[in-house]
């Protein structure tokens, strides 16, 4: 479970998020919506202790910057980084190694058959397209079979038969009890998917839906209504 | 125009901007350039007595070299297979925007003079600070330096611009750079050539009659910069306006040659624009590493460490990969100061003060600044400051391997004894620890890696404060009497790698969120 209370990350003057409080629950895919700037990935990022940041973020329990906590959850970046001189077994090496995971490399190749990767594992990263990088960014952020998965934009670069695939994934994770954050812009892609929803405006959560709650009103015109029809 | 120029002057507000941006980077860019300006104030007043001739021998030595380094810069930047004048942003703009073709050049040409500059201020502040040592510095003399200096990196520069849009408009055009280097070079060759052997005085005299040759005086640009600073220095008013005069004819016949470019090139201008901004963008979130023409060769079998281990081993795994541990710039650094060395006679202790230079530049935060920008090492469970020190090895490995290239000849060329040399490799060895913790020190300090020439400067300072325990250590122990040499610079060592440490855990909160990984 992924737990933030009262976050709050400034650059200078600005505030990217603003007292900003959620929970991604075991078991249910919350998505963080909001229009460009609305300080989705900041707040991703700031769960993944990649910035500094005032208030408290907790993962099963353990404050994020722990190891505890690190060893709880995985971490899908918008921008795939890899190692350009690694290739695809070397990079799951090296994270199975970190995260002294010692089912790693067999959840990656399974991975790696379902996201059609598996007989490229010879590849440098450099040798791979952005889709490509992005689906070994997935099996490196999964290998070690975290309970809390933050995602940041995942679709981009994706072909629509692998966005399937991912679909699917996240559903089997959702299904497994594990607690996945997912921040986008693309109300469309997730809407069978989510089950909580955190629609994010100037770095504040202007509205909080759980899809029990839902009601008549589809998310895309609650989105609207909050944002005051920017386009996400 | 106007937007142009509005565009310029905006981007230099801005660089200027983000020096003052906060009271930290403010203070530490002040104390920086105080530190800067100081150090050519001491070494302009340093006025001891010595000899006319050495001076002006002195002046024609430095020349050379400085004339050497962007003479090597030049021909790197003109034989690349390719290349960019701008980036992205500047691209669109320019390319894009309701400009005239010419004003588009001149653009390009402002940014070329104010990048010079920059590169003028930089070469001559270290150049005054080698030169102090050996010759007179006076108020003319530094302005002179850097006037050349200037000019010497717009000639270089623009050179490139020009034929840079010379192939673009004619892809044949190549041959005439191909050309122009080879006359180049080939007539420095030949002026060394000619002084080899020619009174049976062996290297170091044909080196000196080399540094000294008339004949030097033809190069353009080059040749007559050198010329004006000796004409400068030996009196010779007449000899130092013919040499920047002549410079600054032919400064300005590349500049109208440019702003006369004519036929299409925006279009590649814009995709090597592109290309470039690219390859950064990719350094910058670590997506390179190097270039993209990095050779990697594979690697049989990896093994990898656990934990923070892990990263150890990756690193390692990249440096086989990559068979990047020395670059050849190091090497070459390292052989043309034995050389000096040599030449002058100046004997082991003075080579150790270049190595020491070599090393400082060589400890710098690139390799772990990129681990630094790739989310993994964050996100590894394991200890700060166990993954930072992991991060550390392959930066030490390669300071070692410095030390070791510096050090290996010295017994052949310098004559100097192994119980010289190792209390030596020591002692460098504890500097180049020393500087890498500082540089990681740095890095915390300014967040951010957007002005990596600051940070040098910083660095610079922080290495000076840092390394007075070690001064006062050494100078201590050199009063106890029967002390041999290995045991005071064993000391020093245990104070460099104190310190070291001390640095590496002030660091460390760099691996518990920081600025880098916001963009």
């Amino acid at each position: 479970m992924i737990e933030v209370y009262h976050v709050t990350k400034k650059y200078g003057l600005f505030k990217a998020v603003d007292d900003l409080s959620l929970t991604a629950n075991n078991g249910r895919i919350t998505i963080l919506l909001g229009p460009n700037g609305a300080g989705k990935s900041t707040t991703i990022k700031s769960i993944a202790g990649l910035l500094k940041f005032d208030g408290k973020i907790l993962i099963d329990g353990f404050p994020n910057s722990s190891v505890d906590a690190k060893r709880r959850f995985g971490y899908i970046p918008e921008t795939p980084v890899l190692y350009d001189q690694l290739t695809i077994r070397e990079h799951i090496q090296f994270i199975s190694r970190a995260y002294q995971s010692e089912q790693g490399e067999i959840r990656a190749q399974a991975l790696l058959e379902r996201l059609e990767l598996a007989d490229k594992t010879k590849k440098t990263a450099r040798e791979l397209s952005k889709g490509m990088s992005q689906k070994l960014s997935m099996v490196l952020a999964l290998l070690a079979d975290p309970d809390s998965i933050l995602i940041d934009e995942p679709m981009i670069g994706l072909d629509p038969a692998a966005i399937e695939t991912v679909l699917q994934l996240l559903k089997e994770l959702r299904d497994e009890g594990k607690s996945i954050l997912i921040s986008t812009h693309i109300i469309d892609m997730f809407e069978s998917l989510w089950d909580d929803a955190y629609i994010l405006h100037q770095g504040k959560i202007v509205r909080e839906v759980r899809r029990e709650d839902l009601g008549d009103q589809s998310l895309k015109e609650i989105f609207f209504a909050c944002t005051q029809g920017e386009q996400g | 125009m106007n937007a142009l120029s509005y565009l310029f002057f905006v981007k230099l507000k801005a660089q200027l901007r983000r020096l003052f941006s906060k009271p930290t980077s403010a203070i530490v860019t002040l104390l920086v350039v105080g530190f800067f300006g100081f150090s050519i104030y001491s070494a302009v007043r340093n006025r001891e007595m010595m000899s006319a001739m050495m001076n002006v021998q002195s002046v024609q030595g430095w020349m050379m070299l400085f004339c050497g380094y962007v003479l090597f810069l030049m021909t790197i930047m003109i034989l690349q297979k390719r290349s960019a004048i701008v980036t992205r942003d500047d691209a669109q703009f320019i390319f894009a925007g309701p400009f005239t073709r010419k004003q588009t050049l001149a653009y390009l040409l402002i940014e070329t003079v104010e990048g010079s500059l920059i590169y003028a201020l930089i070469a001559v502040a270290y150049i005054l600070m080698m030169m102090s040592s050996t010759v007179i510095l006076t108020v003319p003399l530094v302005l002179s330096l850097i006037l050349s200096s200037l000019l010497m990196f717009y000639f270089a520069f623009a050179l490139f611009t020009w034929f840079y849009f010379l192939e673009l408009v004619k892809p044949r055009a190549k041959w005439l750079k191909y050309g122009f280097l080879a006359v180049l070079l080939g007539f420095i060759g030949l002026i060394a050539i000619r002084n080899v052997g020619f009174d049976g005085g062996g290297i170091q005299s044909t080196i000196t009659r080399f540094v000294a040759d008339p004949l030097f005086n033809w190069v353009p640009v080059f040749g007559w910069c050198k010329m004006a600073l000796i004409g400068l220095v030996s009196q010779d008013m007449t000899t130092c306006l013919i040499g920047f005069a002549a410079t600054l004819l032919v400064c300005a016949g590349i500049t109208a040659l440019i702003l006369n470019v004519k036929g299409d090139f925006y279009e590649q201008a814009i995709m090597d624009a592109e290309w470039i901004s690219e390859l950064r963008q990719n350094a910058r979130v670590r997506r390179s590493s190097g270039g993209t023409n990095e050779k990697v060769v594979s690697v049989k079998q990896a093994r990898f460490g656990s934990g923070a281990a892990a990263l150890v081993s990756k690193n390692l795994l990249i440096l086989r990969k990559t068979r990047r541990l020395l670059s050849l710039q190091e090497v070459l650094l390292i052989a043309i100061y034995l050389g000096i060395v040599w030449m002058n006679g100046q004997g082991f202790g003075f080579y150790q003060f270049f190595v020491l230079i070599v090393l400082f530049t060589s400890a710098t935060t690139d390799r772990i600044a990129q681990d630094l920008r790739v989310f993994y090492l964050y996100l590894i469970p394991d200890r700060p400051l166990k993954k930072l020190a992991a991060l550390m090895v392959p930066s030490m490995l390669h300071i070692v391997a410095v030390v070791f290239a510096s050090l290996v000849f010295c017994p052949f060329v310098l004559g100097c004894s192994w119980t010289e040399i190792i209390p030596a490799a020591l002692m460098m060895t504890g500097f180049g620890w020393l500087f890498l913790s500082a540089s990681l020190v740095c890095l915390r300090l300014m967040k951010s890696r957007s002005t990596p020439l600051m940070e040098q400067m910083i660095k610079m300072v922080f290495c000076l404060i840092l390394a007075i325990p070690y001064g006062i250590t050494v100078v201590a122990l050199m009063f106890v009497p029967g002390l041999p040499a290995l045991a005071v610079q064993l000391a020093g060592l245990a104070v460099n790698g104190l310190i070291g440490l001390a640095c590496l855990a002030l660091a460390t909160p760099l691996l518990s969120g920081n600025n880098l990984m916001a963009d």
